[in-house]
């Protein structure tokens, strides 16, 4: 299964809390099949943001988890039409980066890590910053997180 | 100046990477020299050797977990900087080392 699936960018989402957004993902994710539970993904992904917040700057958070709820390693991009709260001591957010990632303790099938961490390295890069956070052509952003997942950095 | 880094995080895969994108962007901007070893989900990667830790003037650790065979770096200064202060201004944290070293000498 892609990491990458048009199907998990999301650019014009009106949800009211952090809750809202990841319980969204989380269904969707469940209707493809690539996590077990709802309620178990959205556990395990506060739990995460308490051992430390995924808030970066600008708005973005990058929540994520590595648990074996997880069946197959998604990337999603949410973008809220307004700012809602993320942990208490940050700024609120309207982009939200989501890694949802499979548990392997095997060594021959950890491709799927290196293309979540290439992912995240990208985030750093101006010019795919660019693309996530203003563009508004799905197929543009589909393919520049292709770009990443096919081992081009940006 | 010549930098070596350690970026590790409890899930191995967001955060060390975009520590890592963070310091070698900042270093190659300021004309530094920077070695990042990621200690993530796929393992050490980019290891630092010993000669890379002898040519080195400071490790800068950005790690929110303990670090994997850390006897290597016993005789070298170092520096420990946050996780989300590399992300968001590794420019800044460069420079500020650099000012800290040159004064000491």
């Amino acid at each position: 299964m892609n990491i990458v699936d048009e199907s998990f960018i999301y650019l014009n989402e009106d949800l009211n809390s952090r809750e809202a957004i990841l319980k969204k993902i989380g269904k969707d994710l469940k209707k493809k099949n690539r996590i077990e539970s709802v309620e178990t993904f959205y556990q395990d992904v506060l739990s995460r943001e308490d051992e430390m917040t995924t808030y970066m700057d600008n708005g973005i958070a990058i929540p994520h988890c590595k648990t074996d709820n997880i069946l197959d390693s998604t990337v999603v991009l949410l973008r809220n039409n307004k700012k809602v709260d993320w942990n208490d001591e940050d700024e609120p957010t309207d982009l939200v980066f989501l890694l949802s990632i499979k548990n392997t303790n095997q060594k021959d099938d950890q491709s799927h890590l290196q293309v979540l961490s290439r992912l995240a390295q990208n985030l750093m890069d101006d010019d795919f910053m660019e693309i996530i956070r203003h563009e508004n052509d799905i197929e543009t952003i589909y393919k520049a997180l292709k770009k990443v997942e096919g081992g081009e950095a940006s | 100046m010549n930098f070596i880094a350690i970026a590790a995080c409890p899930t191995g895969v967001a955060h060390t990477f975009m520590v890592k994108a963070a310091f070698e962007k900042a270093a190659q901007q300021l004309g530094h020299s920077m070695k990042v070893e990621t200690q993530g989900a796929t393992g050490l990667e980019n290891k630092l050797t010993a000669e890379d830790v002898k040519n080195a003037d400071v490790l800068i650790l950005s790690v929110e977990v303990s670090v994997i065979e850390e006897e290597r770096f016993k005789d070298i200064p170092k520096v420990n900087i946050p996780q989300k202060t590399a992300i968001k201004s590794p420019k800044r944290v460069l420079t500020q080392i650099e000012e800290k070293f040159n004064a000491r000498k």
